[in-house]
């Protein structure tokens, strides 16, 4: 067929980018998949010897997301309803959009910096896993912010007309008619910010350390999975450890993988129920 | 106190708890800009603008400051993956919306979502075993250099680049598109001259949400790039950027020492870039409306 | 069915809220460690023997180099400070020392192509960046690839005075924020020359004799450049700290991250 060429160099390049993306979860899952047994998941790192495992890393990433994730759904949600349900002056909306943007695209690098001069070096809170919250928490909340607000615009007006129509005050609408549409959409946008937090390692070296502590608490240090794969493939000169770092990489992956999985079948559940 | 008293005052509290957060959001916002410029600020009366921006000299614990190697290799960076990330996710975009079937895009659509969620350090473990040895074996050098960083980050923003072009293809109508093919145009024809033109807002936007994105990114290049703090004389030299050079220096230079105000300067840059980022999306976007 | 979305929603938040809630019940005791990332490994090592001790205690590390956790602990932000330098007399005001022996520093180099053998001149030569192949130094035609750690480092500030004798290290380095990572990086490139603190067990990688001196794993003794790692803690600390340190200091794990206790050495109090 003649005037294809463009069409066939497309092919060529997505052919590559399908290639590229394959070798890379293939190599890593080529790498890490033999070293994964229950003990690994289950055990506590080590220095020395081949039995380290990422038990108490697999905890603290799941802490330190549900937590920042728990903090940040409240805030972010009615930060975005104020934006999108209730209007306010134009110049306050134009603050609220730049001050979001700007905060969704500061580097996490920025944000471990300031939590270390505010709360580590302000506060005198230690590396632990609650300074790493609030740095999580920090990187979450614009995120969710912008989540809440395209979720909450996608509930067509006709509904809120509707139910204002109908005698609603703007709180009953927002409650009873508009989260509700706007809930699957939610979902699925919390499973994409928790995802984000769990791959973050710039923002919580300095702010939740590279160890973990036998004894678990909100003030015991917090290594997660993401800063355990960049201390192994890194710092650690612990013998196989590219093989656990590559072992950690698909654990890690592996969560990621589920909480989107998982996120978006509840929104379609969801869905379904509401229709 | 009956049912329509008590929904009003529920109305007025929740106002108030949602005017709270928005304004809670902006207060940390201001606080993030506040902290940083003052510290900014001091480095600047410290050591001066002309040293500092354009100096090449960087060396901490002598009181040399010079900043421009960490623009440089930021800037090339990010526009080395872009250069590499564009095309191949505007091919993506046209395979997927073009030739296949519009029953693939959210298939596609589910899987680009998943691959933009793979953590960065992911990528960095990936540029470390696969691409800097890659690049020992073919050039000689020692691998960890600017094009190491600009392959890694070219792979990191390509799923959010292909997903923003995916959109951005979809928005056009498919009867254009069969209009243009069935008047005589190529499929070529029909691309280049219809769909490309029609969405070129949205496109443009797409780069600079991934410009954003690469620019912001710390392990996956600290992991790659050499740490180099020499000006960079070509695509195979380490280099740094400023925000790997944030990572490496926050423990030289803890809150508290002399010159720990450069952090914040460098933080601080990163800022208005993004920033002036922001505002260049808001200009694009309020073009495209009217 | 709205009710039953309504309690899957609050299904979904408890099972966030349940596993946070559990840590925020008592008030514990923290230590945190910062400082020279040789120490690193062996901190996290033996850390949890000391911890299944004392239960209450939690102890956090950081890496980020020997100047780091001397500012840390001088500025209160740390409570241990691990370096491998001696504090300058501005920050040294009322730390106690707790020296765990001392640590050879090598000088490794990638396995193909170069000489196992240099004269210090030549060394010297080397890591200010003068010599730029390896035929200056004795070698074959192959380029010189300097890795080196960040400023931060306490091993970088012990190679610029004992080998370099004060001078810089070449700014054409390639800088790893780590000893592992410089081990990994020397390790696959050819003309690779690093160094690093030493770890029994060191393989892969041409350990450099340097004039009359070579490094044998069994006699580190007689190796002349190394660092005296050391746990600097302030005196107003509490009894605890002071305690972990020592401890610390004193674990027979050292000589298997390549620590050894000099027998002269007695712990003193500054």
């Amino acid at each position: 067929m003649k005037g294809t060429r463009w069409h066939r160099l497309a092919l060529v390049g997505s052919a590559i980018a399908l290639i590229v993306f394959a070798s890379l979860v293939g190599g890593l899952l080529w790498q890490g998949l033999p070293e994964i047994s229950w003990h690994f998941l289950w055990s506590p790192p080590a220095e020395t010897g081949i039995f380290g495992g990422i038990g108490p890393e697999l905890l603290n990433t799941m802490t330190m997301v549900g937590a920042a994730s728990l903090i940040t759904v409240p805030l972010g949600l009615a930060g975005a309803v104020l934006r999108v349900e209730y209007g306010a002056r134009p110049g306050f909306i134009l603050l609220f959009d730049r001050i979001r943007y700007t905060f969704l695209s500061i580097p996490t690098i920025v944000i471990g910096l300031l939590v270390y001069q505010w709360v580590i070096v302000g506060l005198g809170w230690s590396l632990s896993i609650g300074t790493g919250v609030v740095a999580l928490t920090a990187m979450n909340w614009p995120f969710v912010v912008d989540m809440s607000v395209s979720a909450l615009e996608g509930v067509p007006d006709t509904f809120r007309e509707a139910s204002l129509a109908l005698g609603g005050t703007r709180y009953l609408t927002l409650l009873r008619v508009v989260l509700p549409t706007a809930l699957p959409a939610l979902v699925s946008g919390l499973g994409m910010a928790m995802a984000r937090l769990m791959g973050e390692s710039a923002a919580l070296i300095f702010t939740a350390g590279i160890n973990v502590s036998k004894h678990w608490a909100f003030s015991a240090p917090g290594e997660t999975l993401a800063v355990h794969l960049w201390y192994l493939r890194t710092e650690s000169v612990a013998p196989h450890a590219d093989a656990k770092a590559a072992a950690t990489g698909v654990v890690l992956l592996t969560l990621v993988v589920l909480v989107l999985y998982v996120s978006q079948k509840l929104a379609r559940w969801l869905k379904a129920v509401d229709g | 106190m009956n049912v329509h008293q008590h929904n009003l005052r529920m109305e007025r509290i929740q106002h108030r708890i949602f005017w709270l957060s928005a304004a809670l959001l902006i207060g940390l916002g201001l606080a993030i800009w506040g902290t940083l410029a003052v510290g900014a600020a001091q480095f600047v009366l410290h050591h001066g603008l002309n040293r500092t921006l354009l100096g090449v000299d960087y060396n901490p614990t002598r009181g040399q400051f010079g900043l421009l190697p960490f623009f440089m290799g930021s800037v090339s960076v990010t526009m080395l993956a872009l250069a590499l990330a564009y095309p191949l996710s505007l091919s993506v975009a046209a395979v997927t919306v073009l030739m296949g079937k519009r029953a693939w895009l959210a298939p596609v659509r589910q899987g680009m979502g998943a691959l933009v969620a793979i953590p960065s350090v992911i990528f960095g473990w990936w540029g470390l075993s696969a691409v800097v040895p890659l690049i020992r074996q073919v050039s000689g050098s020692s691998g960890f250099s600017l094009l190491a960083a600009g392959l890694v980050l070219a792979l990191m923003i390509l799923p959010t680049l292909s997903l923003l072009t995916i959109n951005a293809f979809a928005r056009v109508p498919e009867r254009w598109i069969d209009g243009s093919l069935a008047l005589g145009a190529t499929p070529d024809q029909t691309l280049g001259r219809l769909v490309l033109r029609s969405v070129k807002a949205p496109l443009i936007e797409a780069g600079i949400v991934a410009v954003g994105r690469a620019l912001g990114e710390t392990m996956a290049v600290q992991m790659v790039i050499g740490g180099q703090t020499l000006l960079p004389h070509g695509l195979l030299s380490p280099a740094a950027t400023l925000t790997t050079e944030l990572l490496s220096d926050i423990s030289l230079l803890p809150p508290g020492v002399e010159g720990h105000h450069v952090l914040d300067f460098m933080a601080l840059s990163l800022l208005l870039i993004m920033y002036g980022l922001v505002l260049l999306v808001e200009r694009i976007r309020g073009r495209a409306e009217v | 069915m709205r009710n039953l979305r309504w309690i899957f929603l609050g299904a979904f938040c408890a099972t966030l809220g349940a596993s946070t809630s559990s840590g925020l019940a008592t008030t514990r005791i923290h230590v945190s460690i910062m400082g020279s990332t040789a120490l690193v490994p062996l901190i996290k090592e033996v850390l949890p023997e000391w911890e299944s001790k004392h239960p209450l205690v939690r102890v956090s590390v950081t890496g980020g180099g020997s100047w780091a956790g001397l500012a840390a602990v001088s500025k209160g932000q740390a409570d241990i400070g691990m370096s491998d330098i001696a504090p300058s007399h501005l920050v040294a005001t009322r730390l106690i020392k707790y020296p765990l022996g001392r640590l050879p520093v090598l000088f490794i180099a990638h396995r193909a192509n170069v000489p196992r053998w240099v004269s210090s001149h030549s060394l010297r030569e080397l890591f200010t960046g003068r010599y730029k192949n390896w035929h200056q130094a004795g070698g074959p035609n192959l380029r010189v690839v300097i890795v080196s750690r960040p400023l931060s480092s306490g091993s970088r500030y012990v190679v610029e005075q004992r080998v370099l004798l004060g001078q810089s290290l070449t700014p054409h380095a390639i800088i790893q924020l780590s000893n592992g990572a410089l081990y990994k990086t020397v390790l696959s490139t050819p003309g690779a020359l690093g160094y690093l603190e030493w770890r029994p067990g060191l393989k892969g990688v041409v350990v450099m004799a340097v004039g009359p001196n070579r490094f044998a794993n069994n006699r580190p003794t007689n190796w002349p450049y190394y660092t005296e790692p050391t746990l600097y803690v302030p005196s107003q600390a509490s009894a605890l700290v002071k305690q972990l340190a020592f401890w610390l200091s004193q674990t027979p794990k050292r000589e298997e991250f390549g620590i050894y206790p000099v027998d002269s050495m007695v712990q003193g109090h500054q």
